[in-house]
C-alpha cells in the first residue's frame, strides 16, 4: 500500500489513523463526501476553506470525490445519500463550473469521480459526460471502474462501450472495488458494497483503461470493510499491474 | 447564490423518499412543470424497485432528525403510537418544499410537527413548548455570528444593535423541562434493551402531562455549534425579546418599555446582554 485516500466531510474532519499515516510521511489524497458539485451554489466559501484545511493537514496530493448528489436540502450531518448526476450537457457544465471554482480557491487539483447508481437519467453516456466535464473545467479525472461497470450493466451495454472519444490522458486516478450482485423484488442490481472481490466487468474496465492512461498516478482499491487476508491477493495483483512509480 | 440543482435531481430525491410521489410521476400526475417532456418520460420510466436500493435511507434520515428533536419525536411517537406518523413526513409538503428550496430538513420537520399539533393530531399539553425549545436549539446550532459583539460601554453609541443569531430567548411552562428530562430517562431505560419496546408491558412514557402554570425563562445559546440552555429571569427575557428586531439603542429601549420594563431595569438588562456578548452591531 503506497497511498491512502481519506474520505470525509467537513463535519467529521480528520481521524487519528489518517493523521498518524500522514504524520509518518505517508502519501494521501482527500475524497470529499459532502458537496453537490452539480449545484455550484453548494460550494460555499466556508466549505471550501475547511475542505482545503483538511486536505492540506494530511498533505493530500489532490481533492477528489463523486460528482453526484451527496446531500439533499441544505448540507447536514448524516445524509450519506449518493446519486449520480443527471447526464446532460447543462449538468456537465455546472459540475465543470464547480470544479473550476474549487480548484481556483483551494489551490488543489480536483478530480471528479463517476458515481454509482441504481438508475441513471439523461441522454449522455457517462463517459461522454465526464469527457465534457474535464474539457470544460480543464481538470483531471478519477474513473471508478466498479461504478462504470454498474452504469454499463444498467444501460444494457458491454463493459467497454462508450470509450470512443474518452480522454484517457486526463485519467489521473482509478478506483477498483468489489460489488455485490443483489435482487430487489426480482430487479437485478449491483450494490457498491466495497467487498473484497471486484466483479469481472470491473477488472475488464480496469485493465482496458490502465493500458491507455499515460498520466495515471494512483490506483485506489476501495476495500476498507474487509480483513487483510481477504484483499492481499488483489493488492498484489494491482501492484503488479501498476508498479509504484519512483 | 441560490441553488441550481437540476429540477430532475430534486424529483429523484422525492421519488426515493416518497413512494406516493414516485407513483404519481409514473402515472403522469405529479407536478413536474419545470422539467421537460423528455426528462419527465425518463423519470416515469425508472423502475420503482431501483428506488429501493438504499433500504434504510428514510430511517437514517429520521435518525439524524431525532438527534436534534429527540423529545419532540419521542412524544409524537408516544401519542400517535405510529411510526407511520414519522414516515408520512416524507410525503408532506414540508419535506417536498425543503427539497425544492434546498433548505434544512430539521425545520421542515419541526413545521410538520407544528402542523400536526395545529390540526389536533398531537394534543399533549406540553408538546408545543418542547417543540419550540428544540426548534430554537436547532436554530441556534446553525446560526453564524459574523458581526462584532457590542460592549456595555458602547451600547448607546452603536448605530444599531440586535440579538446575536445564535441566541434565542424562550418562555416555557416549567413542566416542559421536567417532561424533557423524563423523556431522556425513558429513552435511556429503553435503550438498554430496545427489544423491550415490543412488549405490552414495556415502560410507558407519560406524554400527556398537564401544564403547571408556572413559567420558566430560557436563553438558548450556541457557541461553536454546542448549544446551552441558560435559565434567566423574566426581565432579561423581555429585554432579549426587545432586541430581536434590529434597531437603534433608543428603539430597543422603547421596545423594552413597551414590554413593561421600567427604564432603569431595561438599561441594566441590556447591559447584562452586552456583558454576555449576546448583542451585535
Amino acid at each position: 500500500m503506497h497511498l491512502v485516500e481519506y474520505g470525509s466531510d467537513v463535519d467529521r474532519g480528520l481521524d487519528e489513523a489518517i493523521s498518524r499515516w500522514a504524520g509518518a510521511g505517508g502519501k494521501t489524497t482527500y475524497h470529499f463526501l459532502d458537496v453537490n458539485l452539480e449545484d455550484p451554489a453548494d460550494l460555499d466559501d466556508a466549505w471550501i476553506r475547511r475542505t482545503r484545511e483538511n486536505a492540506c493537514a494530511i498533505g493530500a496530493a489532490w481533492l477528489c470525490g463523486d460528482a453526484g448528489l451527496w446531500h439533499f436540502g441544505s448540507r447536514e450531518r448524516g445524509h450519506q445519500l449518493l446519486l449520480p448526476p443527471i447526464l446532460t450537457r447543462d449538468s456537465a457544465y455546472a459540475i465543470a463550473e464547480s470544479i473550476g471554482r474549487l480548484q481556483e480557491q483551494s489551490g488543489l487539483a480536483v478530480l471528479p469521480e463517476n458515481p454509482p447508481g441504481s438508475f441513471y437519467l439523461g441522454d449522455l453516456h457517462i463517459l461522454d459526460y465526464f469527457a465534457q466535464v474535464s474539457d470544460r473545467a480543464d481538470c483531471g479525472l478519477l474513473l471508478d471502474c466498479a461504478h462504470l461497470a454498474m452504469f454499463q450493466r444498467l444501460r444494457g451495454l458491454s463493459p467497454l462501450d462508450g470509450f470512443d472519444g474518452y480522454p484517457f490522458d486526463r485519467v489521473i486516478e482509478l478506483h477498483i472495488a468489489g460489488g455485490t450482485e443483489i435482487q430487489i423484488e426480482g430487479f437485478p442490481l449491483v450494490e457498491d458494497a466495497h467487498g473484497p472481490e471486484p466483479l469481472p466487468d470491473t477488472w475488464t474496465i480496469f485493465e482496458h483503461v490502465l493500458a491507455r492512461a499515460p498520466n495515471l498516478r494512483a490506483v485506489i482499491y476501495e476495500c476498507e470493510k474487509n480483513r487483510p487476508e481477504q484483499v492481499r491477493e488483489n493488492f498484489q495483483r494491482l501492484n503488479a499491474a501498476f508498479p509504484v512509480q519512483k | 447564490m441560490s441553488s441550481r440543482l437540476p429540477s430532475a435531481q430534486r424529483a429523484v430525491v422525492k421519488m426515493i423518499f416518497d413512494p406516493s410521489f414516485a407513483a404519481a410521476v409514473r402515472a403522469g400526475s405529479a407536478n413536474l412543470s419545470d422539467i421537460d417532456t423528455s426528462m419527465r418520460a425518463q423519470l416515469a420510466a425508472v423502475d420503482p424497485r431501483a428506488l429501493k436500493l438504499d433500504r434504510y435511507l428514510r430511517e437514517r434520515t429520521l435518525r439524524t432528525l431525532f438527534d436534534e428533536l429527540t423529545s419532540s419525536m419521542t412524544l409524537a411517537l408516544a401519542e400517535t403510537g405510529s411510526y407511520g406518523f414519522l414516515l408520512q413526513f416524507f410525503s408532506s409538503p414540508f419535506f417536498h418544499r425543503a427539497i425544492d428550496e434546498s433548505s434544512a430538513l430539521v425545520f421542515a420537520f419541526t413545521d410538520y410537527l407544528a402542523d400536526a399539533q395545529a390540526h389536533d393530531r398531537l394534543k399533549a399539553p406540553l408538546f408545543n413548548d418542547v417543540l419550540r425549545l428544540e426548534t430554537a436549539s436547532a436554530g441556534a446550532r446553525r446560526a453564524i455570528d459574523s458581526a462584532t459583539s457590542i460592549t456595555r460601554a458602547d451600547l448607546e453609541h452603536a448605530a444599531t444593535l440586535t440579538l446575536a443569531p445564535s441566541v434565542t430567548p424562550i418562555e416555557l411552562d416549567s413542566a416542559a423541562l421536567s417532561l424533557i428530562q423524563e423523556t431522556e430517562q425513558h429513552l435511556f431505560a429503553v435503550g438498554m434493551m430496545p427489544a423491550m419496546s415490543l412488549c405490552d408491558d414495556a415502560p410507558a412514557l407519560a406524554f400527556d402531562q398537564p401544564t403547571s402554570g408556572e413559567r420558566t425563562h430560557i436563553m438558548v445559546v450556541s457557541l461553536g455549534g454546542q448549544v446551552s440552555l441558560v435559565t434567566i429571569d423574566r426581565e432579561l427575557q423581555l429585554a432579549a425579546e426587545a432586541c430581536v428586531q434590529r434597531g437603534t439603542f433608543a428603539e430597543v429601549l422603547a421596545a423594552c418599555l413597551a414590554r413593561g420594563l421600567s427604564e432603569p431595569i431595561a438599561r441594566e438588562k441590556l447591559g447584562e446582554l452586552a456583558d454576555g456578548d449576546l448583542l451585535i452591531s
